[in-house]
């Protein structure tokens, strides 16, 4: 499974749309600068902000472009009977490919969160008193579960993308799931209220409920506004989601591999 | 090391009452260690789907393969396309590594690959820069840098001009010499029948011939006799158990051409009187053009 991570991390890192996608997002980050000087009130929570959703912009426009092609490539290209008819196992192409796309996203998260940190160290220095609730260990928990989120993402991706050999029937289907697990627990928020009770047909709230199950909650890995506050989750909180996180992608890679096992590659 | 038995495989046709299209029935073949067999035949006739069978990429609905356990092989598809991004020695390593290879081998080892496919020189080149016969070449390399027992190419000559083609020509010629078994599939006839030991001509998702070097040597040294057509000449022939083909008005007989006088005696005795004596020079271009044009019994073969 080595070299097909190590390959798959290569045709990461030596993607042109991956530095265009560095690129905005440094441009945004250092965007963030200029910004500050708007909100002088707040400036210290709209810099932290700024920077944290430029490197979760920059994740998942890294997922849309490179890990939506990824399996369609190999598939409509045939570049899977070259790396098939090696001892490779479908369930290892699976395994491969998404622990490569991981290793591209943790060298982009690293170099990302490195440069805004930079970014922050100066503001810091310029707006001290600004800055007065910021926590490193908050901005770079909200990093790292937003690199969770991606964990989870990719496992989609990589799921529907042994479904189709479309990249875009793949992308809209991943688009769809993370839209429905952005917004999900606001929806069964605004059922188990009494308006949303009475508006809403008894089977479409159990659909509702069922989709809770299936759709990961994407918004459980938002952690932004506590970053921008200074706060951290309790051990137990950061293990909870880590956990939901690491098992929920286990779940989908493993549906994954099993359904890619049965593929006809004719 | 290959066993290949009443293989069957149907796939859904596109079509908006649902029915079933059969694209290989009832194929069955052996290969033998250390030979090398093409198999032969027009687009459509099943070869690719029943090299993608042995190589596990699709399920037959019945049938068996065998692949002797232990095999370590080499493949290279049809047009292939490999990662672009990658330099030639990376698509090498990539190759050789998952079949184990330690890192101290790997540079002997992909030397002496690039050097058979004429390649020394692009090892750090990616392969975005790489031409249709470049590539080809790059997979074959990819596919014997772990010097594996067997070779299954689909399609090797595809996409090269003469020189690379006389290249892997050379370079199937020589892994054959090594002991290597060769299996693969290709449109120019003349090489297969120069390199192989036996030919397997595909038709319409079945094998319609099975060939040997013997056949095809056997084949080119006969020489045909054509006699009158009568049941009392069959029954001769038949019984002095000649080999013949029977037309509307003649009947071709068959015979190793250092027999031809041997065989005019005979007839002479017999009384049986000829109509013409030629060279039947069967070439497996002929036999294959027959099989394609569905003649039951082509040559006699």
């Amino acid at each position: 499974m080595w070299p097909l991570i190590s390959v798959t991390f290569l045709e990461g890192v030596r993607s042109r749309i991956l530095y265009g996608i560095f690129l905005f997002a440094i441009f945004v980050v250092f965007l963030s600068i200029i910004f500050a000087n708007f909100f002088m009130q707040d400036l210290g929570k709209v810099a932290v902000d700024f920077n944290l959703s430029a490197i979760s912009f920059a994740g998942l426009l890294i997922s849309a472009s490179l890990s939506v092609n990824l399996i369609a490539k190999d598939l409509d290209k045939r570049t899977i009977y070259f790396v098939l008819s090696r001892p490779i196992t479908r369930v290892q192409y699976v395994w491969g490919k998404y622990l490569g796309l991981l290793t591209v996203f943790l060298f982009a998260y690293l170099l990302l969160t490195g440069i805004s940190c930079l970014v922050l160290v100066y503001l810091k220095s310029e707006y001290v008193n600004y800055f007065g609730s910021f926590n490193w260990l908050a901005y770079l928990q909200a990093v790292y579960f937003d690199f969770i989120k991606i964990m989870v993402l990719n496992s989609i991706i990589i799921f529907f993308g042994v479904i189709t050999t479309s990249s875009f029937v793949n992308l809209l289907f991943t688009v769809s799931t993370y839209v429905v697990g952005q917004s999900i627990s606001d929806v069964i928020h605004f059922i188990s209220t009494g308006r949303g009770q009475e508006s809403l047909a008894p089977a479409t709230a159990q659909l509702i409920t069922v989709i809770k199950y299936i759709v990961p909650n994407f918004e459980a890995f938002d952690f932004k506004v506590i970053s921008a506050h200074g706060m951290l989750v309790s051990a137990s909180e950061f293990g909870y989601f880590t956990l939901y996180g690491i098992v929920y992608s286990v779940i989908v890679l493993c549906l994954a591999a099993m359904i890619f096992k049965k593929k006809e590659l004719l | 090391m290959i066993t290949v038995e009443k293989l069957v495989k149907t796939v859904k046709k596109k079509q908006l009452l649902p029915s079933r299209k059969t694209i290989l029935n009832d194929v069955s073949f052996r290969v033998q260690e250390g030979k090398v067999i093409s198999i032969i035949g027009q687009n459509g006739a099943g070869k690719s789907t029943v090299i993608k069978s042995i190589l596990g990429f699709t399920q037959p609905d019945s049938g068996t393969l065998n692949l002797r356990a232990g095999t370590t092989l080499g493949y290279l598809p049809e047009n292939p396309y490999y990662y672009d991004y990658l330099t030639l020695r990376e698509l090498l390593w990539f190759s050789a590594s998952s079949f184990g290879m330690k890192k101290v081998d790997f540079p002997e080892k992909a030397k002496a690959a690039v050097e058979q496919v004429g390649m020394q020189a692009e090892l750090g080149n990616r392969l975005r820069t790489f031409s249709k016969g470049m590539t080809q070449r790059a997979g074959i390399a990819a596919a014997i840098v772990h010097d594996p027992d067997l070779l299954i190419f689909d399609e090797p000559m595809s996409g090269l001009d003469p020189v690379g083609r006389q290249m892997v020509f050379d370079l199937i010629s020589g892994l054959r010499d090594r002991g290597k078994t060769i299996l693969f599939c290709s449109h120019v006839l003349s090489d297969v029948e120069r390199l192989c030991d036996e030919v397997i001509i595909m038709h319409a998702g079945e094998v319609r011939r099975h060939l040997t070097r013997e056949d095809l040597v056997l084949a080119q040294k006969e020489t045909e006799i054509l006699v009158p057509l009568s049941a009392q000449v069959k029954q001769i022939l038949t019984t002095a158990e000649y080999r013949f083909k029977t037309f509307t008005e003649h009947l071709s007989l068959y015979v190793e051409t250092d027999k031809i006088n041997q065989t005019l005696d005979f007839l002479r005795r017999k009384e049986i009187p000829v109509v013409n004596v030629q060279s039947s020079a069967v070439t497996l271009e002929k036999i294959f053009y027959d099989v394609v044009a569905d003649k039951e019994e082509s040559c006699g073969l």
